[in-house]
């Protein structure tokens, strides 16, 4: 089942075309993602060996069979399949706060479906969970590889609306429940939520032996006040506002947000996590490729 | 102009000023609304945003709270004042013109009908046209400041009074004299007679005082019913730089002439000064001279190194300055340096200091001062070494042979030099007639022994024939009387067909310096001895300034004979010469005969140019050199008053003139208050405009 046939069963044009839309744009970053270097998900040591490839740089030297390289002075690899599935659970942080703009929004909800896209391409199920957010899509949509989970993925992102507070350390401790066996936990986020209050919930992932690797999405233009005239800001999540002359904040601001970031960067290599960070102006396909091609456990 | 408020409390009020500034900060209104993602960071920053502000709008601001003191400041009633007098002359029915013609008019770069020129130039120019000007019927006159006197009487009143006083204004002259305006007030007040006149002064009002010294004068014109009405003329900014002085002092080489420049302009300015010597040599040295401050003009120093022999006589000093050129010349006394050597010719030396004649001469010469002699001794034998071209006088004491001694020494005093003859135990009258019968003042006779009635010390000394030589010391004749002598050298004065005048005697009639002329050159005989032999001249305090003096005219002081004075341009100079002294001529800086009135022991004069003056004396001798100079306050041409102004001060009912500002201020508070409701109004606009569009671009994104 494709993503337009998904749609279609929903019935509602609107959520068809953004479907449409989420495809074309994850089509888009895998196929940018397999014109460079990168390595499969599953790929790795513990596998079933399939045959040999010729070496192609820069795969690493360690899987050269070396024993190969001394009879007949060629460079091979072992090709493995993996003896245990890899399960991928996707979590898309829908906040208020991830909504601000809507380049953030967007580059959130691509982000997620190309990485869906590219999870299952390599043959790995993969699944959604979806903290916040408002709408009427599914919240949770488990782990497979079937033809359709694609669609019911790009389906329930392209239903979800930006509402509400995340709660990252409960979602967190959501997914961590749900994670069965060997489980890829990826999470989409702006992480715009003290690191205080989430970092000890990653504990609850890395207790089952998550691999777990993050995209944090941000808007250059929030982050550096790009504006110049006073304005009120508005949190789109507790309806707070703050008169803010931007001029005059602007060196302090830098520093709140350096520190900011030092935190949440701490939190994730403090559980092994990898965090890859990605503004809402730029591409996304480095921070995908950085993304799969982290080693389990390393960030 | 000045600036007077009315309502000085209303003041008290500007500190409403403030309130659009509080209201700005109170009412700052933000006119964007947006989500913003990152609110927990701002949550973070909350105390510094709490604590920054900034202004903005700062044009709106500005506006309204210069609407706000302009409506103040137009409560408080201000006023500007300035004095100023009619144009139009003639009113009164008499018109007097004072035509400003000191020094400082020479000031250049004034606007001419035509290009530029100097301020006396402009000023004629504008006196001319001033009484071509005036209504028929009008009385005219005028009057010159320097020096200050009448040039054109009351006219008739006719039609053609402006042509004829213009025709006279035409010739008028500047001169290179100080200004006197005050006396040319009170000429003008005299020819006014207590009749109302309008005074009308074409002048550049600078120079230390002068406007100030005619207050009084103000004061009284303007009481008739008069005024003093100034037409001023002067650069925009004044700028002079004079030479203030010249002095000759210790130095290297010949010794130094140290000049002091003055800069009277604000600028720093680098000059050209010229120093020329007597003898026609000329040093040339470039000066950087500060600008002038309140604390008075700039000022630096030029120092020339004098040569080792340089002539005597008036030296100038000249800076290339072509703001008023008619200063840029200072002259000086410059002794003669180097050339002037005293020759002792010492016949008896003598065992100790009190009895050798050289031991005294040498110590009255001695003081060795710049441009002092100096002094060679030899004996009798050593007379080769007299050089007419080195030496200018020989002190012979006590030679007992003269006659080898005689051909060089008559040729010596017949080129000009000078011969002083001291006498003593070795002298004897028959060789010394005998072998200088060409060059005794008088023949001697007898050594005789003088008493005196009061001392036992001998006879005293007292002036014969009044003389250039001793004029100094005729104003102390207690001097003289200290002077005493046990024993003299007799004369023959019966000898009277010698040229020979008994310049000293003692008290019983015997001569004690008789001076002949001899060629170009001057004998004196002292008849008695140089030491302490004789008497106790040597030992008076007489006798290093006659020695000096002697010395310094026999062999020519300054290059010419004669008394050193300095005069200034336009006052009078007094040389004192003896009353019975013969006719003498006064000659200028360009060596014409100039007029001098001669009175009772008195040459004055007044000089109309600065350069030297000499007088002199009936055979073309020097009886004084008088380095003129131009009046040092007229080279200070800073503006010193306004004539305008101080009678304003004095009456200022009559000349000043005064703009109310209220309804300035209103209007301009008015426009300021338009303004800024105009700019928050469009201020106000600007928010709804963007709000529309960041709706329509989230759409489009959700989209």
């Amino acid at each position: 089942m494709t993503g337009a046939d998904a749609a279609q069963r929903v019935g509602d044009p609107a959520l068809l075309a953004r479907a449409r839309g989420l495809h074309l744009a994850a089509r888009r970053l895998v196929a940018g993602l397999h014109a460079g270097p990168h390595l499969a998900v599953r790929r790795g040591h513990e596998a079933e060996f399939l045959g040999y490839q010729p070496y192609v740089p820069p795969h690493p030297l360690k899987d050269v069979d070396w024993r190969v390289f001394a009879r007949n002075d060629r460079l091979v690899v072992r090709e493995r399949r993996a003896e245990r599935e890899l399960s991928c659970m996707l979590v898309f942080d829908a906040s208020a706060d991830l909504g601000s703009t809507p380049a953030k929004w967007r580059q959130a909800l691509e982000v997620t479906a190309g990485l869906a896209c590219a999870v299952l391409a390599n043959g790995d199920p993969v699944g959604l969970r979806i903290g916040a957010g408002g709408g009427g899509g599914e919240r949770f949509v488990p782990a497979r590889r079937s033809g359709g989970q694609l669609a019911r993925i790009l389906v329930a992102l392209a239903s979800v609306r930006p509402a509400g507070r995340a709660e990252l350390s409960k979602l967190f401790a959501d997914v961590g429940e749900r994670a069965q066996g060997r489980t890829l936990v990826g999470l989409v986020s702006d992480f715009m939520e003290d690191p205080a209050a989430w970092s000890g919930a990653l504990s609850a992932l890395t207790r089952r032996n998550v691999d777990l690797r993050a995209v944090q999405v941000y808007d250059r233009d929030e982050l550096d006040l790009t504006h110049d005239e006073p304005a009120r800001l508005v949190s789109p999540e507790t309806g707070g506002t703050f008169p803010v002359d931007p001029g005059a904040i602007r060196p302090a601001f830098a520093e709140v947000v350096t520190a900011w970031r030092s935190e949440v960067r701490a939190a994730f290599v403090a559980h092994r996590g990898l965090l890859v960070p990605v503004a809402a102006q730029d591409s996304a396909v480095s921070a995908l490729a950085a993304w799969l091609a982290a080693r389990p456990g390393a960030p | 102009m000045t600036f007077n408020l009315l309502a000085p409390a209303a003041l008290g009020l500007l500190a409403l000023g403030l309130g659009p500034v509080i209201a700005h900060f109170t009412r700052q209104v933000i006119r964007e609304e947006r989500a913003f993602g990152a609110t927990l960071l701002l949550a973070r920053l909350k105390t510094r945003l709490e604590r920054r502000r900034r202004v903005a709008d700062r044009a709106l601001l500005a506006l309204r709270v210069a609407a706000v003191l302009l409506a103040l400041l137009a409560l408080t009633r201000p006023q500007l004042s300035w004095p100023e007098t009619h144009s139009d002359l003639g009113g009164t029915g008499r018109v007097l013109i004072v035509l400003d013609t000191s020094l400082s008019m020479d000031q250049r770069g004034v606007a001419l009908g035509v290009g530029t020129g100097s301020a006396f130039e402009a000023a004629r120019e504008a006196a001319i046209a001033a009484a071509l000007g005036v209504p028929d019927g009008t009385k005219l006159a005028a009057i010159r400041t320097s020096p200050p006197e009448v040039i054109a009487g009351w006219s008739a009143g006719g039609a053609g009074d402006g042509a004829s006083l213009a025709a006279v204004l035409a010739t008028a002259s500047r001169s290179d004299a100080a200004g006197d305006l005050h006396s040319a007030l009170v000429l003008a007040r005299g020819l006014a007679a207590g009749e109302p006149a309008e005074v009308v002064v074409f002048t550049d009002e600078s120079g230390p005082g002068q406007v100030a010294a005619c207050d009084t004068d103000f004061e009284r014109i303007l009481a008739v019913g008069g005024s003093v009405v100034p037409r001023v003329f002067a650069p925009p900014e004044p700028a002079n730089i004079a030479v203030r002085g010249a002095v000759y002092g210790d130095g290297v080489e010949g010794g130094a002439i140290s000049v002091d420049l003055q800069n009277f302009g604000a600028d720093e300015r680098e000059v050209t000064t010229t120093l020329a010597l007597p003898g026609g040599e000329s040093l040339t040295s470039f000066a950087s001279v500060p600008g002038a401050s309140e604390a008075g003009p700039g000022a630096a120093e030029v120092r020339f190194t004098v040569p080792r022999q340089a002539q005597g006589g008036i030296a100038s000093v000249s800076v290339g300055d072509p703001d008023l050129p008619a200063d840029n010349l200072r002259f000086f006394h410059l002794p003669r340096i180097g050339a002037s050597r005293v020759l002792v010719v010492d016949g008896d030396p003598g065992s100790t200091p009190t009895k050798s004649e050289t031991y005294f001469l040498e110590r009255a010469l001695a003081p060795v001062g710049l441009g002092r002699p100096a002094v060679d001794v030899v004996g009798p034998a050593g007379i080769a070494v007299l050089d007419p071209a080195v030496h200018r006088v020989v002190w012979m004491a006590n030679v007992a042979d003269p006659a080898p001694l005689v051909p060089r020494l008559t040729d010596f005093v017949r080129k000009g030099g000078g011969l002083v003859i001291g006498l003593g135990d070795g002298v004897t009258a028959d060789r010394y007639n005998t072998a200088m019968e060409g060059l005794l003042p008088l023949p001697l006779r007898k050594v005789r022994d003088i008493e005196d009635a009061v001392s036992a010390d001998g006879a005293s000394l007292r002036v014969g024939v009044p003389s250039d030589l001793l004029r100094p010391f005729e104003r102390s004749p207690d001097a003289y009387a200290r002077v005493r002598a046990r024993r003299v050298m007799t004369v023959d004065a019966s000898a009277s067909a010698l040229p020979a005048a008994v310049l000293l005697q003692w008290g019983d009639g015997i001569p004690a310096l008789v001076e002949r002329r001899v060629g170009a050159g001057d004998v004196l005989l002292w008849t008695s001895t140089l030491d302490y032999a004789w008497g106790n001249f040597p030992v008076e305090a007489l006798f290093p300034a006659f020695v000096d003096r002697v010395t310094s005219v026999l062999g020519g002081e300054t290059g010419q004979a004669g008394d050193a004075l300095d005069g200034i341009v336009g006052e009078s100079v007094a040389v004192a010469v003896a009353p019975d002294a013969p006719e003498l001529e006064l000659t200028g800086p360009g060596g014409g005969i100039r007029a001098a009135e001669r009175t009772l022991g008195q040459l004055q004069f007044r000089p109309d140019a600065a350069g030297a003056w000499t007088v002199l004396g009936s055979e073309g001798a020097p009886v004084a050199t008088v380095a003129v100079n131009t009046p040092p306050a007229e080279s200070d041409v800073r503006h010193d008053g306004s004539i305008l102004a101080r009678q304003a001060a004095l009456a200022p009912d009559k000349l000043m003139v005064h703009l109310d500002l209220l309804p300035m201020l209103a209007a301009l508070g008015g426009l300021a208050l338009f303004a800024a409701t105009c700019w928050a109004a469009w201020l106000a606009r600007a928010p709804e405009a963007a709000g529309e569009s960041d709706t329509s671009e989230v759409a489009d994104a959700q989209a």
